[in-house]
């Protein structure tokens, strides 16, 4: 079999299948009517703040932790502020920053983070194939992101 | 004596964190590398209460040491320490280390304080 994207023979017809349903997989999740509110940043702030001591959510250490510029990480918190899913609070040890908290909503709509749908799918499968499956997406994330030369 | 193993390519942090566990009364195994980490995992006497290892060791990162740890010394508690990388965010450090197992995280920069509540909370 043959076609533009240059993929031929059954395994690789198969592994573009399977690189489908990740995407597939990944869409569904963030696809739900709670998720598709939420932009993945911000999700991705949420899940740090709910996840990290107190003193630790501040701008600075969030945007050090997720790898991006301040800009779109200060706009993504704003947007959160303004939902009232997050609240600044004074930072006792640095006066120019404030300690981001999740207000009673925010911590609602964390436990409909979309990742926690696919967790819900992982946990379903036996105890085997699960540590199966991490170790794989471990492998295929590597390669992708050529670390230690994978 | 409870020891903890401390697995960091920076020799001034690595000597930091020694001072701030020898300090507190722990006993320190140190390892400056990915090789020279496997080799003390490999030849540990008894198992070490706690691992203090850097995700990323001279550019490679740590996943090897955190791989072997686990099998050779389920029992002891990992803290991942840090800072970020090249080309790969702290996010995706942490889960490419906790995909394979649980761990503890602390992100640099860290102060004594921190890291000491964290380490007493793994080891008791």
């Amino acid at each position: 079999m043959g076609n533009e994207l240059g993929i031929e023979g059954d395994d690789l017809v198969s592994d573009l299948a399977a690189a489908a349903l990740v995407e597939q997989m990944v869409r569904t999740a963030y696809g739900s009517r709670v998720s598709a509110d939420i932009q993945p940043l911000q999700w991705s702030i949420i899940r740090y703040i709910s996840r990290t001591p107190r003193e630790r959510c501040t701008l600075s250490w969030i945007k050090s932790y997720l790898g991006r510029t301040h800009a779109p990480v200060s706009r993504a918190i704003k947007k959160l502020v303004e939902r009232e899913l997050i609240v600044p609070r004074p930072n006792p040890d640095d006066a120019r920053s404030s300690l981001l908290e999740l207000t009673e909503t925010g911590m609602e709509i964390a436990k409909a983070d979309p990742l926690l749908r696919i967790v819900d799918s992982i946990g379903k499968l036996p105890p085997g194939d699960r540590k199966r499956f991490r170790d794989l997406v471990r492998t295929v994330a590597l390669t992708l992101t050529d670390i230690d030369g994978q | 004596m409870t020891t903890v193993l401390v697995i960091e390519d920076n020799e001034n942090f690595r000597t930091l964190l020694r001072a701030f566990l020898e300090d507190a009364g722990y006993e320190v195994v140190e390892a400056e590398a990915l090789d020279a980490g496997l080799s003390v995992i490999e030849n540990q006497e008894s198992p070490f209460a706690a691992a203090l290892i850097d995700f990323w060791l001279a550019g490679q990162s740590a996943l090897p040491v955190l791989d072997r740890l686990r099998v050779v010394s389920p029992a002891t508690a990992i803290i991942l320490i840090t800072g970020g990388g090249p080309n790969l965010s702290i996010e995706a450090s942490r889960s490419f280390a906790e995909v394979s197992g649980p761990l503890h995280f602390l992100q640099k920069p860290f102060g004594r304080a921190e890291l000491l509540k964290l380490l007493h909370h793994c080891v008791s």
